[in-house]
């Protein structure tokens, strides 16, 4: 109650300054308006009255004047005399104001004399005085009575409540959960029920909090308290340990009230440590840094114990102030680990002996390996170089007229030829595979082309025994593929030729493709030979076996199958067989298509001999080649083409300088040449800038992919193998021929 | 000269003691000294007392204000007025105008400077002129380009010229000449001629009618025989031979 008395006194005075304040300003303010209308209104007539002299009149003018509330001295006078005075100065606290009195006379302005008026305050300040009492009196009743009802009013409210809400808080036990309710109307929903739901709110949530910290707290202690590890906290200024777990004894065998005693822990380290453990412990904590060490210390039955130290360095406003931390016994894992660490080093001196004969053996393996690729390369170079001859001459024999019982022993020689250069190319295909240095050159090409060139491979071996091929493409014929060409023909070519071999005379092979799902074309090739059992579907791609082919009259080497399971995988299609006993085969092979068009081949195929001929573009060659019987093969092929012109060179040599002389479209360059061979050569050609941007075509009997790649690197722009076949030797012809022309 | 005004003053009123125990006209008037005094001793004071004294009357002078001194002449309150001009009988139907003129009456123009001046009205249009507030015939007739000083009585107007603060006062002629001489004022001059020349005549209520033929009979006398010259040269005269 005091304090209301208290508070609505002070407004009580705050409000009637304020209201007198007001009023003072108000009256000075009329005071100051009445000066203004005196200027304003009184001064233009005083100003005729003076100009025309007339007392009476500014007598009774300055009279009116001095009618207005608070005027206390009035004077008008001019140069000459006073004419009128009314009231008297007296006191300080007035409001004066003198006017000069102007006449406007012709076009002058004339002053004529001086008003001077003074007003008194002592009026403003009386009827301030009389209000202040009134004003007191009323304010301060109006404010009591409004202080006491709004008192009561917010007691009602607001307080009684906050009291009971800050009772309850004061009782406030965690574990007593009687929410918090006030004595009011319920479902407010004013601020507060908001403070009432907020606390209870913020009582379940403590209540949450502190279980969870209670649960947190028995876990930790538990883990703490049976944990094989010494929890302990040391206070930095005195440096003793103001807290040591129990296990201390069990581990260490000292008492536990003994790690209180001054310089325990460092009396007990071990004289070897004690340097090492000091220094580290005072710089990790100068430098407020966590750390973990270790340690011997010397336990109390005698024995010495490893122990790692993990610390926590806590802070005080960025001093460091105690440390706490757990000591781990790890003298078992220090020992095995100097057991691990002896094993260690007698297992690194036995790896490095096994290294050692190993590295050994490696180079063994690569030079073995090395001298398997250049028997291998000399195999097929001296192999083929023969049959260069052989099967090359025999083609050209073939395409003379000859007598028929001549033809048919050339067609067999060019057969037997041709089964030996198969034999030969298998084996070192596969060799080539298994040691996974094939490189497979994909391209587009259109499906019913390729299909062609296959067949036309097989029909004369078909036709001997009999046996149909019928053909069906469906609607994949305008269909191109996306794969190695001439590999993806020797893998149908295989198939085919198996067809017919192993069939039985006057059967039938069937060819038949089908459009499959994920851009894929299935070729089947279905025979009516014997079929195969289960057994040997398992055994069908593995290498040299023949399953019991090997007695009969069929020609092969068993590992046909083998090459071309493996190129199918090399080039990500698939191939398979379906076959039963007596129901003939079904062997298979996936393939991708391609959704691009591949380009017109430059070749074309006389329909009516069968030659391959260069189409359109004439050029001038010049054959580098010291083999006769070769140079000669190539002679009668390119000389059967009205548009090349041949110039040959036996050395290289000799090419050099026709190359550099007649500057020819396109240089053919035996590689194995005396003296300067053929990359010798080429290097020579390169040099030269009449000769630079002449193409080179390797003609070569090392037909290893190694050797063609790295011909190809060497800047030829074709590598072909020898025996030479006369549409690839042509084709490449035409193709740069043709580019040359573009 | 002083004594024979005295003599004059004292036959006067010793002759109209008798009368005036039986007739008082009360006539207002507005004039001032030489013209009306409050003893009756200027000039239209002296002619009219001599007038009604040969009829057997006395005369009782009122100061009034004009409007207020024709209002009370024509309600009867006072018996008329001193000196009009002609044809007031028609705003103030109870009065009758006497038709013998007691006097001209002039207004001249008053200046302490060399001015030409001819006379007319328009010549005060350059000038800073000051006039008695209320006489319409000034308000009238001094141009509206003339910067006008309106004052409430004579000292004032001619203190006006005094201070600097006109150049021309306009006055009736015998009042200005009054005060030029009272007041030794002897930088102000006369101009001629007067801007206007009015005959006044004496009115009195309709209830002296009978009185109205026979005032102006002796008035008309007084001018016949000399009295009214005598009472010209005792009264104003000397206002004009200094």
């Amino acid at each position: 109650m005091l304090s209301i008395v208290l508070f609505s006194t002070l407004l009580t005075l705050l409000i009637t300054m304020v209201q007198l304040y007001r009023d003072y300003n108000t009256d000075i303010n009329r005071i100051e308006t009445q000066l203004q209308q005196i200027e304003d209104v009184h001064l233009r007539s005083l100003s005729a009255l003076l100009w025309t002299s007339d007392a009476n009149e500014i007598k009774t003018l300055a009279e009116g004047i001095m009618q207005l509330s608070d005027m206390q001295y009035l004077e008008v006078r001019d140069k000459e005399k006073t004419w009128v005075v009314i009231g008297k100065l007296q006191g300080d606290e007035v409001l004066a104001r003198e006017y000069p009195v102007t006449y406007q006379y012709k076009d002058k302005k004339i002053n004529i004399g001086t008003l001077t008026v003074v007003a008194s305050l002592s009026g403003v300040y009386e009827r301030l005085f009389d209000k202040v009492i009134t004003i007191l009196v009323s304010n301060g009743i109006k404010t009591f009575l409004v202080a006491i009802f709004i008192f009561f009013i917010f007691h009602y409210l607001v307080t009684r409540h906050i009291v009971n809400i800050a009772m309850y808080a004061k009782a406030f036990n965690i574990n007593n959960q009687q929410p918090l309710m006030l004595d009011r109307k319920q479902n407010s929903n004013d601020e507060l029920d908001d403070l009432v739901e907020a606390f209870n709110d913020m009582q379940s949530g403590l209540k949450k909090s502190i279980d969870q910290l209670n649960e947190s707290t028995a876990r930790y202690r538990s883990l703490v308290e049976y944990s094989n590890a010494i929890p302990w906290e040391l206070d930095i200024a005195t440096f003793r340990f103001t807290y040591v777990g129990h296990q201390a004894e069990k581990i260490l065998g000292y008492p536990v009230q003994d790690w209180y005693e001054e310089n325990f822990w460092a009396d007990h380290l071990h004289a070897d440590d004690v340097e090492f453990v000091q220094n580290y412990c005072q710089q990790k904590t100068e430098q407020c840094q966590n750390h973990e060490f270790e340690y011997r210390i010397h336990a109390a039955d005698g024995s010495v114990k490893w122990i790692r130290d993990d610390v926590i360095v806590v802070q005080e406003n960025g001093v460091p102030v105690r440390l706490q931390g757990f000591m781990f016994d790890v003298t078992d894992s220090k020992t095995a680990e100097e057991t691990l660490l002896h094993a260690h080093d007698k297992l690194e001196e036995k790896v490095a002996k096994r290294t050692k004969a190993l590295l050994h053996a490696k180079d063994d393996a690569e030079h073995a390996n090395k001298i398997k690729s250049e028997f291998l390369s000399r195999m097929s170079h001296e192999l083929r170089t023969p049959m260069n001859a052989i099967l090359g001459f025999g083609q050209l024999l073939q395409n003379d007229k000859l007598e028929p019982d001549h033809k048919e022993s050339i067609d067999e020689i060019m057969r037997a030829g041709k089964h030996l250069l198969y034999l030969i190319d298998d084996v070192l295909d596969l060799s080539v595979i298994e040691t996974g240095n094939i490189s497979l050159s994909f391209q587009d090409f259109k499906l019913q082309d390729w299909l062609n060139e296959c067949l036309m491979l097989v029909r004369p071996m078909a036709m001997a025994r009999g046996i149909a091929i019928n053909v069906n493409l469906g609607a994949s014929a305008d269909e191109y593929l996306r794969m190695d060409r001439e590999r993806l023909k020797e893998v149908l070519v295989n198939l085919l030729t198996n067809a017919i071999k192993y069939n039985h005379d006057e059967g039938s092979v069937s060819l038949d493709c089908e459009i499959r799902a994920g851009q894929k074309l299935r070729i089947r090739v279905v025979d009516s030979g014997p079929g195969l059992t289960e057994v040997q579907q398992q055994a069908l791609f593995e290498p040299f076996n023949r399953l019991g082919a090997e007695s009969s009259d069929t020609q092969g080497t068993g590992i046909g199958l083998t090459i071309a399971r493996r190129l199918m995988e090399l080039m990500k299609g698939t191939i398979g067989v379906q076959s039963s006993p007596g129901g003939g085969s079904i062997f298979w092979i996936d393939c991708h298509i391609s959704p691009a068009v591949v380009k017109t081949s430059f070749l074309s195929v006389d329909k009516q001999t069968g030659d391959t001929t260069v189409s359109g573009h004439s050029c001038s060659v010049l054959c580098i080649e010291d083999n006769l019987a070769n140079l000669r093969l190539i002679e009668k092929i390119l000389t059967k083409q009205s548009q090349v012109r041949l110039t040959t060179a036996p050395t290289a040599e000799m090419g050099l300088e026709l190359a550099r002389r007649e500057a020819p479209d396109i240089i053919l360059m035996d590689i194995n040449l005396p003296g300067m061979d053929g990359y010798e050569a080429l290097l020579h050609l390169r040099n030269y800038q009449g000769t630079r941007g002449i193409p080179v075509i390797a003609i070569s009997a090392a037909a290893t992919p190694r050797d063609i790649e790295r011909g190809l690197a060497a800047g030829f722009h074709a590598y072909i193998t020898k025996p030479i076949k006369m549409a690839e030797l042509l084709g490449s012809i035409e193709r740069i021929a043709k580019n040359k022309v573009a | 000269m002083r004594f024979s005004v005295f003599v004059l003053v004292l036959l006067l009123s010793s002759g109209a003691s008798s009368v005036f125990a039986a007739n008082v006209l009360v006539i207002n008037t507005t004039g001032k000294p030489p013209l009306n005094t409050p003893e009756l001793s200027g000039f239209m004071d002296l002619v009219t007392s001599e007038a009604l004294r040969r009829m057997g009357y006395r005369l009782q002078t009122v100061q009034l204000p004009a409007e207020r001194g024709l209002a009370n002449s024509n309600a009867g309150i006072d018996d008329g007025e001193m000196s009009r001009i002609s044809g007031l009988e028609k705003l103030y139907p109870n009065l009758i105008q006497v038709p013998e003129k007691i006097m001209d009456w002039e207004f001249n123009v008053f200046t302490d400077k060399n001015i030409h001046f001819d006379g007319k009205w328009s010549d005060l249009s350059p000038y800073a002129v000051s006039y008695i507030n209320g006489w319409k015939i000034l308000e009238k007739n001094v141009p509206d380009k003339a910067q006008v000083s309106k004052v409430k009585n004579t000292q004032q107007l001619f203190a006006m010229l005094e201070k600097g603060r006109t150049d021309l006062v306009i006055y009736e002629r015998w009042g200005g000449l009054n005060l030029i001489q009272k007041n030794r004022l002897d930088n102000i001059q006369l101009l001629s001629p007067p801007l206007t020349v009015k005959d006044m005549y004496i009115y009195l209520h309709h209830k002296h009618k009978q009185l109205v033929p026979l005032l102006a009979r002796e008035l008309n006398q007084m001018k016949q025989d000399g009295t009214y010259q005598k009472i010209f040269d005792k009264t104003l005269a000397p206002l004009v031979q200094r």
